[in-house]
């Protein structure tokens, strides 16, 4: 199995209205409600992810 | 785990995300080189953009959130990306979407002046660096995306939002994309070419996007490309 990333960075709601260019706008992160969003490391790059939901499936 | 395609990030999704997380947990990645990820070198044959190095930032990404086995679906490069996956790790994928593409193998043994045409930008994106990329980043990039039509296939928040990651550093890594399809992974394509998937496979595409509808065939149940199949067509690719 592939080594597990490591989290590097975590959006606030303020980092949206702070820091657009890097984390894109309020608005896109209102299309994903409850979504973390993050920077992982994995081997060879940083990799940007949004995650959420119920994991009931 | 929903992958994007070409010139896209994970906003690609915002139609089905959130609806899909009343029932699941789903997770939505940049592509190295694409959106906000970042962009490796690309080493030796363009190794750090095949298809495998791909496939394991996203296994390892699963892995850091905890999920041994998930679901799975990609829109082209996204969908390269999720075949990859499922041929490298049958056991973690338990089935798999494929948006909109054909097995890189058959697209580039069969190119006709038609396919030639609608998917220009594989030979042209390809091209040395810094050919293409140059020439990209001559012109800006809502110009860019609009000739490409997205602005008439999504809201604006999310064109926006493709405009505002579309710099020199995602155009750089697309490239390095394509050019990885067309060296590294099609020499290992050429090897591979007549191995199955055993992943449960659903093969979907817009009965308005491009390649035509029949060329979806290689992925059909008849192909070589899976033991088991199930091909379906969209009525429209626009998700306004």
């Amino acid at each position: 199995m592939a080594q597990p990333s490591s989290i590097l960075a975590e959006a606030t709601s303020a980092d949206y209205v702070r820091d657009p260019s890097h984390w894109g706008s309020p608005e896109v992160a209102a299309l994903f409600p409850g979504f973390k969003h993050l920077d992982m490391r994995t081997k060879g790059a940083i990799i940007r992810v949004r995650h959420g939901g119920s994991g009931r499936l | 785990m929903l992958l994007h395609g070409n010139s896209q990030n994970h906003a690609t999704w915002f139609g089905v995300a959130a609806r899909l997380a009343q029932r699941y947990h789903v997770v939505l990645a940049d592509l190295r080189g694409y959106g906000d990820s970042s962009l490796p070198e690309p080493g030796a044959n363009h190794v750090n953009y095949s298809a495998p190095v791909l496939a394991s930032d996203m296994f390892e990404v699963m892995d850091s959130l905890g999920y041994q086995r998930f679901f799975l679906a990609g829109h082209d490069r996204g969908a390269r990306v999720s075949h990859r996956m499922c041929l490298d790790h049958p056991d973690r994928i338990m089935k798999v979407c494929i948006l909109d593409v054909l097995p890189s193998y058959h697209a580039w043994t069969n190119l006709s002046m038609r396919s030639a045409l609608a998917s220009w930008h594989w030979q042209f994106l390809a091209q040395p660096e810094p050919f293409p990329d140059t020439l990209i980043s001559a012109v800006p990039a809502e110009w860019f995306l609009k000739s490409r039509g997205y602005d008439r296939q999504l809201p604006k928040i999310v064109f926006d939002d493709y405009i505002r990651c579309f710099t020199k550093k995602t155009i750089l890594g697309a490239c390095r994309h394509y050019r990885a399809n067309a060296t590294i992974d099609f020499q290992t394509d050429t090897t591979e070419k007549d191995r199955k998937m055993a992943t449960p496979l659903l093969v979907l595409w817009g009965t308005r996007g491009a390649p035509p509808t029949r060329n979806f065939r290689p992925y059909g149940a008849n192909s070589r490309a899976t033991s088991s199949t199930l091909n379906r067509s969209l009525p429209a690719t626009q998700c306004k």
